[in-house]
């Protein structure tokens, strides 16, 4: 089916040109064509300059002429809303209403792994990010990085078509290029790709190497797994790709892993993971997770206990618990270690031990390989809910690999290198000297979406394709196998890995879609009933019949024998004056792939609240000693190489450890993000990829401004405030008990109304009339007790601080994105935020988070105040905003208990490029600069299922309208619905005895409501403090 | 025994208020003839000093239309800034105007009769740039004129509930009335410059503003009767208005801002800036136009006692609001008072303690309210302080309220300090152009003060 869409964007594209050739007269895609009637000179000059942007020199002067261009062009004016015409459809595509919107399934490959998406299209454009309930993977939800994708695909930045030493070339030259490599035997031949899952791309391998037996294939991401992958080989004698079964985990210990955060597979560990959370009432059970990790991460924030250990001594951490393991009887071979740490590791190995069989431990990606070997060990004798799957070495960083094509382009031997996706030059470990070495090699073909750090040493330049816009596939660590199924033609004459390789391979050319199709029919389906097989998989979005089955290793016990605690390096020690610098993967821009993705910029990250910035990450304790500031300059050497970089003090960051995010600090093509943040990859050697020790900080005498969203986390000094005093934190910290309301699973089972008791008087009476509540309304507006009555439930025992919910919200609502100066100025607009609360500690500080956006007051402050009545209540209790009856006084705004209305102070969409607006929901009015804005609990949903439900003559039921946030929430935290209908999921969860309101003393009665904080904490750990403390 | 006394109150009066040998032609020479004199250098070069700030005020007033209000510091929690302070510290000083006026006049409080018309003209520039603030701090100042009850096809009225539509139709009637009051006050001064003109055209405009005032008894009587009731219409004005203004505050619930003392603390705050700046102006004006006989020391005394009264419970409205924060065992309350006191903008709370509370203390002896200087630059202080109280309210509460997840800080631009600079640009050139063309003091009511003026003068009842 999306074969036929695909020809009706064939129609589509011709309904809109005139001709073939206008559209290629200029390569800003067909969309802008709709400005070909324009013969205005000014327009020629525009498409002048945005042909000098694609001469890939585009420096900030272009950039702002063309800028300037645009407005001149749109006739922006003083503050006249910018006048656009459209031109309507003359004849209507078939099968297109217009304003219905259609659903495709698809899957996003990332790395080796996927993410199983729906994607919503508007009038054949996508729009909208949702999981795929059919995908084992997602379940229905989707991560921070799927949801923003889609902003990738419209980046006006994007490479267009295929360039050679600079000039414009067509793919047939491309493909004369492929036919001489394949005619010449593959001579210095070499490809380099990313990590991928894809069952097309391992045939195109066994292909090349029949073909060219000598050329190299290498695999290479600077954020890997292959310390797990060689240590599962030690333990187990092969290769395999863990699955952690989440789900049968009572007691999960991390050592060093952040699998909810920004790990692999974090959608499925989420899902899981939160499901085992759900406190129903006292008799409920809950998992259990124990952390030990040296810089604050989501699961770090997450974890019943947290350990603060340097990264470097993690080896020692695992030693000691080996040693405690023996001595309850499990059947390993290790040495005897005791530290001060030695009552938490006792508890933990106890706990592990006594759910056998439901105890899993997870190995982070910065542990050797040893580590990683005993840690499967421990897990093999834990009997731990681990399925091991067969792993495809081609799928999978190699560095070794990567080294060793290295020395041979130092040497010169390779001639022709291809660069299928990837920046090595950006992202390879520093000490290889990438860039110096590609200088040596003949020709370099880079596939990429954005003119980079690659391409510029790169004679051959491609545009890649988005997965949006090309055919693919790509399988679930678990074996279930989906095709990617694009969703639009590709906007710039962008190509795919798998269309440059098949020339190479096969020299000659194909159709990446009869290629793939004919993998599936051959080779994955083999079946003779296959067009419907393959009709079912494009709809399903997955094969539900798994490709691969779990691995019995038959060697287990005797490979595992082998392995003892003397591997792990428990001599690393960070001398005492010196740090340890971590280098992690940014939640923003992973490793610099979503650099230029502005959602994903201006998010605040999770923990940190930065944004627009990475930062050296610092205790406050080591800030306090060396009297550093945030946003001070620091000069960090590691091993003879050194960077600048700002710090951010970070609550329960280790003493002895500097974090830094890798992926800022690009040179690139990228309006949004060349230039943003530090590179850390000028510290990262081959030695150092996970982290390196004796780094020595210098603090400058500089500051540098960064951007984060939250002033007061509870724990930071007030250095303004007259005295010093700390009076903000102490009233932080009387209220977070209050806001974050809070307890431990034992104390909850003891004082099930704990909550209850607390908030009684803040309900309303039902017995006093509603005039006793309000000053204003004698009687309420409606009748709120009839009819559908919208509300929702956050729950904050499961809510892991992922920011999947804001950036989903992002996406649906059109929320503009302000720029770093903007957010310094406190003016970012998400409707979502995530406040994060820091307890006891510094150093290891306990979290609270709760996602805050409109609450939905009956009693709305906010509709009060208003000289015009823009915001006011609808007849099913949502508080709504009339956008173009704002005036803008913002006194809404500052009687908002909760602050989340959001003010344009701007025209922040005026200079959103073109293609970016085609990103834009049609649905949900893009808001012009001096209105206010916030959460609409997505009220466009409901009145397209209240509509569809018309349509269908019956009653709405519940399940009908998602918000955004609720599908696209990964631990399944946010329920929406029908409050008056006694057996929606929503009422169902208000009904529970730990749902209360923020604030509810206010008396606004909220209509989102929260559902307490559940610690599930481990009695022997908090013997010195009353859990019932918590309140 | 009853006329001696009225008679000897009125030469105690005229003695007391207008020393030296005064009569009738010298108060019409001396107040009159400054309108009719040339153009004194020092006239030219304040006016373009004026001019210069009432540019920077339609520059920046230009840019924040053609940007938006994302030029001034304001975000979010801080939805208000500079704008809304100014506005209510503008309004503020435009009362003691009305006060000088309309309640006095009721109270017979003859000593006003010299610094009305000054007082009032003030009040009249300083509402004038007070109003100007509602209307460009909207977001979208194109479609300010919402605020108003216009009928359309839509059926859209104004949220009645809102104090900010209380406070618009109270600024609004109260510059209406001020301007009726003003003008009618001045009618038969425009007379008396009517008269005297040399020229036809002078002769031509004052006597098209004088109304065909003749003077005439049955005039009077008018006259009297009119400034009564403006004064009667006037008098709640002044404590209504600064009621409503405080009503922006005091109806939210905003700890900080929800608190009933706000209509009593604003009014007194009202009354005491007005009168601090009314002083700045009468000293710089008496020593300029060499009018000391007429704003004499007595009234420069008599506004300083005003000014220890209002100051005073200024100082207790601080105090109690500190009290009841505490007395209500509302955390949240608590902490917006200890955090105006101690927290991040310390600076902003004891600057306005010092200048409110501390430098009216010294009013109590009666050599500092007697010394012209030093009222001079306590007069300039109380209206610095009075604008550090409005920054208190304004920002100090909005930037940390009930979650600390959205507390932030708050710093003016350029911009902010631009616009205000600019206001003042409004208010003098409006004010020079008052001391140029008009009688700064009422010519008429001056006269009043005189034993002449006394009914029984001269009789022998």
């Amino acid at each position: 089916m999306s074969q036929i869409k695909n020809n009706k964007n064939e129609e589509f594209v011709k309904t809109n040109h005139n001709s073939e050739d206008k559209a290629k007269s200029h390569e800003f895609g067909y969309w802008k064509s709709l400005k070909d009637i324009s013969s205005d000179e000014d327009y020629g000059k525009y498409l002048q300059q945005s042909d000098n942007h694609e001469e890939s020199n585009l420096s900030r002067r272009n950039f702002l002429s063309l800028i300037a261009a645009s407005v001149a062009l749109a006739g922006l004016e003083g503050c006249k809303k910018p006048v656009q015409k459209i031109i309507p459809y003359v004849e209507n595509i078939p099968g297109t209403i217009p304003g219905i919107r259609k659903e495709y399934a698809t899957t996003m490959p990332f790395k080796n792994n996927v993410v199983g998406l729906v994607i919503e299209n508007h009038d054949e454009r996508p729009i909208k990010v949702f999981g795929n309930d059919n995908h084992p993977t997602s379940l229905g939800k989707s991560n921070v990085f799927s949801q923003a994708s889609i902003l990738d695909m419209y980046d006006p930045d994007r490479a267009r078509g295929l360039r050679l030493d600079g000039k414009k070339v067509d793919w047939s030259e491309y493909v004369k290029y492929a036919k001489s490599i394949h005619s010449s035997k593959g001579e210095g031949l070499a490809v380099l790709l990313q990590e991928s899952s894809s069952p097309t791309m391992n045939l195109l391998r066994e292909d090349f190497k029949k073909t060219y037996p000598n050329a190299d294939w290498v695999v290479y991401d600077p954020i890997n797994n292959e310390n797990l992958y060689s240590g599962i080989e030690r333990a187990l004698g092969k290769k395999l790709q863990p699955y952690n079964r989440l789900e049968k985990a009572k007691t999960i210990l991390s050592i060093g892993s952040d699998f909810l955060g920004c790990d692999d597979n974090n959608v499925y560990h989420t899902r899981k993971f939160a499901e085992n959370r759900r406190v129903k009432d006292k008799n409920s059970t809950m998992n259990r997770l124990y952390v030990v990790e040296s810089s604050m991460s989501s699961t770090g924030a997450s974890a019943d206990h947290r350990l603060n250990i340097p990264t470097s001594e993690l080896d020692t951490i695992l030693k000691e618990l080996c040693s405690e393991l023996k001595k309850l009887g499990m059947d390993i071979s290790a040495g005897s270690l005791k530290t001060s740490n030695n009552l938490w590791i006792k508890t933990v190995a106890e706990e592990l031990m006594e759910n056998k069989g439901n105890s899993i431990i997870l190995g982070g990606n910065h542990l050797s390989s040893d580590a990683h070997a005993i840690i499967t060990m421990l897990n093999d004798r834990l009997n731990a809910p681990i399925d091991y799957y067969p792993l495809d070495n081609s799928h999978i960083t190699s560095l070794e690999d990567f080294v060793a094509l290295c020395a041979k382009m130092k040497k010169g031997s390779i001639k022709n290198l291809m660069i299928l996706g990837g920046n090595p030059v950006y992202n390879a470990p520093a000490d290889l000297e990438f860039e110096s070495l590609i200088k040596n090699v003949k020709n370099v073909v880079h596939l990429s979406n954005i003119h980079d750090e690659t391409s510029k040493h790169s004679n051959w330049h491609i545009a890649e394709s988005h997965y949006f816009e090309t055919w693919g596939d790509a399988m679930s660590y678990d074996g279930y196998s989906s095709v990617i199924q694009p969703q639009i033609r590709p906007l710039f004459q962008s190509h795919s890995a798998i269309e440059l390789l098949i020339p190479i391979v096969y020299g000659e050319e194909k159709s990446s879609y009869d290629f793939i199709k004919e993998v599936w029919k051959s080779s994955i389906v083999k079946k003779s009933n296959f067009e419907k097989q393959w009709n079912k998989i494009l709809h399903d979005g997955v094969y539900d019949k798994p490709l691969l089955k779990v691995y019995k290793a038959p060697g287990f016990e005797v490979s595992s024998k082998k392995l003892s605690t003397a591997l792990l390096n428990t001599k690393l020690k960070v001398k005492s004056d010196k740090f340890e610098v971590v280098f992690i993967a940014s939640p923003s821009t992973y490793d610099g792939r979503y650099a230029n993705n502005g959602w994903l910029q201006e998010i605040p990250k999770p923990v940190t609240q930065l944004t627009w910035d990475n930062a050296a990450f610092i205790s406050m304790s080591v800030a306090k000693k060396l009297k550093i500031k945030n946003g001070q300059m620091l000069e960090i050497s590691l091993d003879g190489r050194s960077m600048n970089i700002p710090a951010w003090i970070v609550p329960g960051q280790n003493k002895k450890t500097i974090t830094i995010e890798l992926g800022y600090g690009r040179d690139f093509n990228g309006r949004i993000g060349n230039d943003v943040g530090f590179n850390a990859y000028a510290l990262r050697t081959i030695q150092t990829m996970a982290y390196g020790i004796n780094a020595s900080i210098k603090v400058l005498n500089k500051t540098y401004p960064l951007a984060g969203t939250q002033d007061h986390h509870g724990l930071e000094e007030d250095s303004l405030s007259l005295l010093n005093n700390n009076a903000g934190t102490e009233s932080t910290q009387k209220r977070i008990p209050e806001l974050v309301r809070q307890s431990t699973l034992d104390y909850y089972k003891d004082h099930p109304n704990f909550v209850q008791d607390a908030v009684k008087e803040h309900k309303p009476d039902k017995k006093r009339t509603w005039a006793d509540h309000s000053m204003y309304n004698p009687e309420p507006e409606y009748d709120y007790s009839k009819g559908q009555q919208w509300g929702m439930s956050i729950d904050l025992t499961s809510c892991t601080g992922c920011n999947a919910c804001s950036i989903s919200c992002q996406s649906e609502n059109n929320i503009p994105i302000v720029g770093k100066q903007q957010v310094l100025n406190g003016r970012e607009m998400h409707w979502i935020r995530i406040d994060n609360y820091f307890s006891g500690d510094p150093d290891n500080p306990e979290v609270s988070s709760q996602s805050v956006a409109c609450v939905h007051c009956e009693l709305a402050p906010c509709e009060q105040v208003c000289p015009v009545a823009a915001t006011t209540h609808s007849s099913d209790g949502v508080n709504q905003m009339t956008y173009n009856r704002c005036l803008g006084t913002r006194y809404c705004a500052n009687n908002c208990p909760y602050k989340v209305r959001k003010f344009n102070f701007y025209n922040f969409t005026k200079d959103t490029p073109e293609i970016v607006q085609m990103a834009m929901n049609p649905d949900v009015t893009v808001r012009f600069r001096g209105v206010m804005e916030k959460c609409s609990y997505c009220y466009q949903r409901v009145s397209e299922a209240r509509i569809k439900a018309e349509n269908e003559h019956r009653e709405m039921v519940d399940g009908d309208v998602k918000t955004a946030c609720q599908e696209a929430c990964p631990a399944d935290a946010i329920v929406f619905g029908d409050i008056n209908d006694p057996n929606s999921r929503v009422s169902e969860a208000k009904r529970n005895n730990r749902d209360y309101a923020l604030l509810g003393q206010l008396g606004t009665s909220p209509r989102t409501t929260y559902l307490a904080k559940i610690r599930n904490q481990n009695p022997k750990l908090v013997s010195n403090q009353n859990a019932g403390a918590h309140h | 025994m009853s006329e001696v006394t009225i008679k000897s109150r009125a030469q105690q009066n005229a003695e007391e208020l207008l020393p030296g040998n005064q009569t009738f032609t010298t108060i019409t020479d001396d107040i009159g003839g400054v309108p009719e004199s040339k153009t004194p250098v020092w006239w030219w070069l304040a006016f373009g000093l004026a001019l210069s700030l009432l540019t920077l005020f339609v520059g920046s007033l230009g840019y924040l239309i053609y940007e938006g209000t994302g030029i001034w510091g304001i975000n979010s929690p801080v939805g208000w800034g500079w704008a809304i302070i100014n506005f209510v510290w503008w309004v503020g000083i435009g009362h003691a105007g009305t006060l000088i006026s309309a309640i006095l006049h009721l109270f017979r409080q003859n000593w006003r009769n010299a610094i009305n018309r000054f007082a009032e003209t003030m009040t009249l520039f300083a509402v004038i740039c007070a109003l100007v603030f509602p209307g460009i701090h909207v977001g979208r100042i194109w479609v300010a004129y919402w605020f108003l009850p216009l009928p359309n096809q839509m059926a859209m009225w104004p949220n009645m509930r809102s104090p900010l539509i209380w406070d618009f139709f109270a600024v609004f009637t109260y510059f209406t009335v001020s301007l009726l009051f003003w003008y009618t006050g001045l009618i038969p001064d425009l007379a008396t410059l009517r008269d005297r003109a040399k020229t036809k055209l002078k002769k031509k405009i004052y006597g098209f503003f004088a109304l065909g005032w003749r003077g005439g008894n049955r005039q009077w009587q008018h006259y009297e009767l009119a400034y009564l009731v403006l004064a009667g219409i006037s008098t709640p004005l002044v404590l209504s208005v600064h009621s409503v203004v405080s009503s922006d505050f005091a109806t939210s619930i905003i700890p900080g801002w929800h608190t009933t003392i706000f209509p009593p603390y604003f009014v007194a705050g009202a009354i005491y800036s007005g009168f601090g700046m009314v002083m700045t102006l009468a000293v710089i004006a008496r020593k300029i136009y060499k009018l000391e006989h007429i704003f004499t020391i007595d009234h420069l005394d008599k506004m300083a006692q005003i000014m220890l009264l209002t100051g005073c419970i200024v100082g207790y409205s601080y105090a109690m609001e500190f009290f009841v924060a505490w007395y209500s065992g509302n955390p949240f309350e608590q902490y917006a008072f200890i955090n105006r006191a101690l927290g991040p903008y310390w600076w902003g709370y004891w600057a306005m303690i010092f200048c409110n509370v501390v430098v009216p203390q010294f009013y109590w002896f009666k050599r500092f309210r007697r010394h012209v200087p030093f009222l001079f630059i306590t007069s300039i202080l109380v209206n610095i302080g009075m604008w550090f109280e409005r920054f208190v309210i304004v920002v100090i509460t909005l930037h940390r309220d009930f979650l600390p997840g959205a507390w932030a800080m708050y710093h003016p631009t350029m911009w902010d300090v631009a616009i205000y600079l600019g206001t003042f640009g409004i208010f003098f050139t409006g004010f020079l152009l008052f001391l140029r063309f008009l009688p700064m003091a009422s010519i008429a009511e001056v006269k009043l003060v005189l034993p002449e003026s006394d009914p029984h003068h001269g009789g022998d009842h």
